[in-house]
This record gives C-alpha cells, sequence and structure tokens, in this order.
C-alpha cells in the first residue's frame, strides 16, 4: 500500500542502494505531502538509516533517484536539517553544547565567514527550545544520552530549515527528553514543516506520527497513518520471510556484479 | 655557576648559530604540536608514523640526485615519499582485504627499509657531502642552518594559514563527519588537507627529532592539550605551545651536553607535559585525589557534627559542653576518626573548645540542622515518592546528606512541604 502524493516535498522514485554491492534497500517508490510528521517503522536491518542517509547523499545509490522540493538534493541542502545517530560521533571532542549548536548556523552559512550575533541568538533559542540553555557551557561528554540527543535536535534547529531527517531521535533517551523532543517536532510541525524520524517503537508510533513509512528491505508501505498501521501491513513488515532476497544479495556482492545493466 | 652561564649564553641569543636553532625549533615544535590536534581529533595518529618513516627514502632520492644537501631538494624528496606513504595506505586498505592498520604498518616497513638502503648506498659513495645524513634518524637540530631556516619558516607560514582558514570545516568535519557532509562540506578536501599537514610537519620536523620519534612529537602535545580545555581553539594553541616550549628544552639540552641527540630530548620534555597533565589538570589524578580526601573530611566532620546534634536533641540543650567521653559514651566512634572530625570542625568555627570540653557554636548549630533536616527529609522522601520501607530508608540518606546542594534542597523543601516528622518519629529541624 504506498500512497503517492501530487507536489511532493519529498520524492523518492526505484530507488535501490547497496553497501559493498550488496542491496539494503530495494527499489523504494515513495512520494511525501509537505507539513507531515514522517514516522520511517521497520525491524532491525530493515534498512531505515540507509533509507535516510541515501535521501541525504551520504551514501550513493545504486539505481533510481530523489527529489525533494523537486530539485535535486545539492541546491536545496540549506533547506534540510539533518539529525545522525548520536553514537556516530565521539562526545569526548573538545567543543561545549553552544558550540555544537553554533555548528548549524553554517548549514545557511558560507564555511569562511565568522558566525554574528544573530547566529548566537537563534542558536540560544534553539538550546532554550530544548530546554539546555543552562547546559550552553558545558562541555558535551557531561552530558546524558538524552541531553546529547537534546543538543543534536538543537543543532538541526538552529539550521533553520524547512525539512528535517532524523535518525533514531528517542533511542536511549530517557522519559523528560523524549516527551521535550516530541514537543519541539510539533511545534516545527505547526510552522508548517515537514519531519522525517526513523522510530523502532510501534506503541508510540501511533501517537507520533501522521504519516508512516513500512520498511523492510523495501517500501511495504507509505501512507496516512490510520491507512497503514493495521495488522496485515505490519505482519508484512516484521513476519514476511526476505531470506531468498538476502541471499541474491549475497550473490550481488560476491560477483560484484552491477545492480542495474545500465 | 657554569650551568647558569651556559643558561644566559644560549637564551640570550648572541650566537647566530643558537639562534636559527632556537628560531628553528620553536616554529618547528609549534606546527607540529597544532597539526597534531587535527590528527588526534581525526584518529589518524598512525599514518603519522608511516608518513615519517616513508620521507627517509625521499631524502636519499633528493640528495642522490642533487648531490649536495640542499634542505630544498632534501624536503621536497622527503615530502613526496611521504605523500607516496598516504596514498598507497589508503589505496591498498580500499582495493584489497588489508585494513588500514596492517596497510600503515606494511608500507611504513617497506619504504622504511628502501631508505634504510639507499642511505648505506650513499654512504659508502665517493661524495663527501653525505656526513650527516644519518643524523635523520634521530635527529640533531645543531644542524639547522639559516637556509633550513627559510625552508621551515616557509612551511610552517603554510600551515599556520592554512588551519584559520579551514578551521570551521575541520573543527565541523572532525567532530560530527556526516553532518559536515549534509551541509555540503567537501570530505575528500578535509582529508587531503589534513595528510597534507601531517606530510609538511613530518617533513620538516625528522631533520630535528628523527624519523623514529617524529610522530610523538605530533601525537603527544595534542593528547596532552585536551587535559586542559573543552575548547577547540584553546586546544590547538595549547598544543602548539606545548610542542615549541619542549623542542626549545631539548634543543637547549643537547647544547649543554653536545653528545646528547635532540630529539629524545625534546620527547622527554613533552612526555613529562603530558604526564603532568595527567596529573595536574582539572580532568587529573591528582584532581580526584583531592576530591576523594575532601569527601572523607566531610564525611566525618558531618558525623560528628551530627553526633553533637542527637545528644543536644536528647538533652533538649543543643549548646550544652561535651567531653570526649560524653560524645564515645553516647555514640560509638574511633577515637582517631572522633579527633580528626573535632578538629576540622574547630577549624572551620563550627565547634568551640573550652578546657577538655566541646560545644556547638552558633554557625555549628545551623550547620548540624541542615544535615540532620536533609538526612530526615530524604528518608521521608524515600519513603513517599520511592516506595521504599522506612527501614531501609537510612543507609542512603547517610550518604546523601553530604552532597545536598542548596538549590536541590529547596526543591526538596518545596517538593515536601514542612513536615514535623520523619518515618523514624523524629523532628525534623528548621531554620526559624
Amino acid at each position: 500500500m504506498i500512497r503517492q502524493v501530487k507536489n511532493p516535498i519529498l520524492e523518492v522514485h526505484d530507488l535501490t542502494v547497496a553497501y559493498d554491492n550488496k542491496p539494503a534497500l530495494w527499489n523504494a517508490d515513495f512520494s511525501i505531502p509537505k507539513g507531515k510528521m514522517v514516522g520511517i517503522v521497520g525491524p532491525n536491518g530493515a534498512g531505515k538509516s540507509t533509507l535516510l542517509k541515501s535521501v541525504m547523499g551520504l551514501i550513493p545509490n545504486a539505481s533510481g533517484y530523489i527529489k525533494i522540493f523537486d530539485e535535486n538534493l545539492k541546491y536545496v541542502r540549506s533547506r534540510i536539517a539533518y539529525v545522525p545517530q548520536k553514537e556516530s560521533v565521539d562526545w569526548d571532542f573538545p567543543v561545549t553544547v553552544l558550540d555544537v549548536v553554533l555548528m548549524g548556523r553554517y548549514g545557511k552559512k558560507n564555511l569562511f565567514k565568522r558566525l554574528n550575533k544573530f547566529d548566537r541568538e537563534v542558536s540560544i533559542d534553539a538550546l532554550k527550545k530544548v530546554k539546555m540553555l543552562e547546559f550552553g557551557e558545558r562541555h558535551i561528554s557531561e552530558l546524558s544520552g538524552g541531553q546529547q540527543q537534546r543538543v543534536f535536535i538543537a543543532r538541526a534547529l538552529a539550521q533553520e530549515a524547512d525539512l528535517f531527517f532524523m535518525d533514531e531521535p528517542f533511542a536511549g533517551v530517557d522519559m523528560a527528553s523524549e516527551k521535550t523532543i516530541v514537543d519541539v517536532l510539533l511545534d516545527l510541525q505547526k510552522e508548517g514543516k515537514t519531519i522525517f524520524v526513523v522510530h523502532h517503537d510501534l506503541q508510540s508510533a501511533m501517537d507520533y506520527f501522521d504519516w508512516m513509512i513500512l520498511i523492510n528491505k523495501r517500501i511495504v508501505a507509505s501512507g496516512p497513518i490510520l491507512e497503514v498501521f493495521n495488522s496485515e501491513l505490519l505482519q508484512k513488515t516484521y513476519g514476511g520471510n526476505l531470506s531468498l532476497l538476502d541471499q541474491i544479495g549475497q550473490v550481488f556482492k560476491e560477483k560484484q556484479f552491477p545492480i542495474r545493466e545500465d | 655557576m657554569n650551568f647558569w652561564n651556559d643558561f644566559i649564553y644560549f637564551f640570550s641569543f648572541q650566537d647566530t648559530n643558537i639562534t636559527n636553532v632556537v628560531l628553528g625549533t620553536l616554529l618547528l615544535g609549534f606546527t607540529c604540536g597544532i597539526v597534531g590536534v587535527l590528527v588526534v581529533l581525526n584518529k589518524k595518529t598512525l599514518i603519522v608514523d608511516a608518513v615519517s618513516h616513508s620521507i627517509l627514502p625521499g631524502i636519499c632520492i633528493g640528495f642522490m640526485l642533487s648531490g649536495v644537501k640542499n634542505p630544498i631538494y632534501l624536503i621536497s624528496g622527503g615530502m613526496t615519499t611521504g605523500a607516496l606513504s598516504v596514498f598507497l595506505v589508503d589505496w591498498v586498505s580500499k582495493v584489497s582485504r588489508i585494513k588500514k592498520d596492517a596497510a600503515i604498518a606494511t608500507i611504513l616497513s617497506v619504504l622504511f627499509s628502501l631508505g634504510v638502503i639507499l642511505l648505506n648506498i650513499i654512504q659508502h659513495s665517493e661524495n663527501s657531502n653525505q656526513s650527516g645524513l644519518s643524523d635523520f634518524l634521530f635527529g640533531k637540530a645543531a644542524t639547522i642552518i639559516r637556509s633550513d631556516l627559510y625552508v621551515f619558516g616557509t612551511m610552517c607560514v603554510i600551515v599556520l594559514v592554512i588551519i584559520p582558514l579551514f578551521y570551521q570545516h575541520f573543527k565541523i568535519a572532525l567532530f560530527d563527519n556526516g553532518f559536515a557532509k549534509t551541509i555540503g562540506l567537501n570530505e575528500k578536501l578535509i582529508q587531503s588537507l589534513i595528510s597534507g599537514l601531517i606530510v609538511i610537519s613530518t617533513a620538516i620536523g625528522i631533520q630535528t627529532v628523527g624519523i623514529i620519534l617524529m610522530s610523538a612529537l605530533i601525537i603527544t602535545p595534542g593528547s596532552s592539550a585536551f587535559f586542559w580545555t573543552n575548547n577547540f581553539k584553546n586546544s590547538i594553541i595549547i598544543s602548539g605551545v606545548f610542542a615549541s616550549i619542549s623542542s626549545v628544552l631539548g634543543v637547549f639540552i643537547s647544547y649543554l651536553s653536545p653528545n646528547m641527540p635532540t630529539g629524545p630530548w625534546i620527547i622527554v620534555m613533552l612526555s613529562t607535559i603530558a604526564i603532568l597533565s595527567s596529573f595536574l589538570s582539572k580532568k587529573g589524578i591528582l584532581i580526584k585525589r583531592i576530591k576523594s580526601i575532601k569527601n572523607s573530611r566531610k564525611m566525618v566532620s558531618d558525623n560528628v557534627l551530627k553526633i553533637f546534634y542527637k545528644l543536644g536533641e536528647k538533652e533538649n540543650k543543643m549548646n550544652g559542653k561535651r567531653s570526649i567521653n560524653d560524645i564515645k559514651n553516647f555514640h560509638p566512634i574511633a577515637t582517631n576518626e572522633l579527633n580528626k572530625g573535632l578538629r576540622i570542625l574547630k577549624i572551620k568555627g563550627l565547634i568551640l573548645k573550652k578546657g577538655l570540653t566541646w560545644s556547638l557554636s552558633e554557625k555549628g548549630i545551623l550547620e548540624a540542622k541542615r544535615i540532620i533536616r536533609i538526612h530526615r527529609l530524604w528518608e521521608l522522601y524515600m519513603e513517599r515518592f520511592m516506595q521504599i520501607q522506612s527501614d531501609h530508608v537510612h543507609e542512603s540518606a547517610e550518604s546523601i546528606e553530604h552532597i545536598m546542594t542548596p538549590k536541590l534542597e529547596a526543591e526538596l523543601l518545596k517538593l515536601m512541604g514542612k513536615p514535623k516528622k520523619d518515618p523514624h518519629q523524629q523532628i525534623i529541624p528548621y531554620e526559624d
């Protein structure tokens, strides 16, 4: 069940993504309307993060194309904010909380330029929104997991983007932090922004999202949550046996055979 | 005194040779130090070893082609093979199953052996200019002459321009590579810049510290700097200063006794700074030790103060005079601990001594009340909010009472209201 939409904010067309020539995501083809809170849900190793990284141009596509705001990614980077998994960075790096948030300002700014007062104000405001202002001068290693995640969210806010991609923002996060982050995301949605969230907790998914992408090596479903969140589609996502798909992927890797003929 | 004469002569720069050497090593140390921060944060420390060892064949080839020990030929030869090693490591780990660390070890030894062979050939040749070429192995700062200084200077200027210019690039890419790419930062450019900086600083460094110890000159100051600051810019500056101080001191020592090689002494100085940093800095071992001593002192004195309070509570006379025996009969406590506690409390002005008796001062009564209040409030908190049986709350309150901050105490009070009694039906004392 894939609901294609008119005037999508994100259009993914026949996207296949491979690691070392082994496809991790097959033939993804879907489109998402503006202003939604989109949950990307599926089991471990389903290709959720892969999809996000591919959309952000962090890993190459084996086939297909992606359009954001009806454009190629490189023309619209400044309108997009990406929040990686918090395990992807070294939290002993010598920067303070505010330093990290200020980095977000360079999303719209030439890296050779200095940040000004306005940039600082936006960043401090972002810290305020995630309730981390009092930690601004702290070193990032002094934070709990939930606080680290909130710093990442603040950096994304400082980017003043229209479209947000967040990789597991609720993983390893305490309840207070989760609540804060959800509130921030709802505020963003009210401002008309579109938010993609990789998520693995089915229970809260129903409450948080209004659009859902079910994924397991391929897109099982994409549509309004009430149409997608049913036992049949969930069964397909979590239950189906895809061992043949996995085996053929392995063959691609062993032979290093081109995934597309052209 | 001989040492002072040498010291004054050395640091007064009357001798142009010494001036050259000191200026050269100062510049060099600073350059290597600041590059070191990038290398350590980029987790590229092993590649420095590969580069420094691979520079030897390049120097030999440079010498063989030119026949003279001109620094321009030697350094460009060295930089070429140094850069080649970086390229080879990347290429080998990409196209083969050999992992990066194994590739580094392999290429390092291959190119270094090639260098040693070439060095041997040169040493057995007729060319009389070759003497001193083997100093590159362990380094000899005294061989720095004016023409070296120009080459060093140019290289250092290149590094000192690139790092501030690409400061934000380095900071963002080294902290969060994924994020950096999504804002359009060119990762390949950054990685090539860092490799280039490594090659440059290594090539100019080995004349002073030598091939074998070169990586320490880059990595040690960077690692030591992180003990002192949480700021990226400051860690770069601190690392540069550490490395330049060590370099000049190393040169000075080898000036005092000319048989001493410069490189090892520079590294000894750097390691001393590293060890001192790990002891003395805010994140260091010494501060941890001091903290633990402070904690134990606070625990002992708080506990003695509590005995005074409870004695006062029992007799309804807070400022009553107590002898050592009164205290010990009321509450068993080791004599040395009691004496220690009394001593600390007296210094803080919380108790007064008169003859052989002790009593709480005004300030002491307030402080004792505060500790008892926190203890009893916390017991109540555990019972009410954490559903813990009242006979299990005492132990945890014993430690909480020592560490409660005024801010948390205010919050606790607000949360609990002003209850009169704790779970054991003991009265909770308030200030008024």
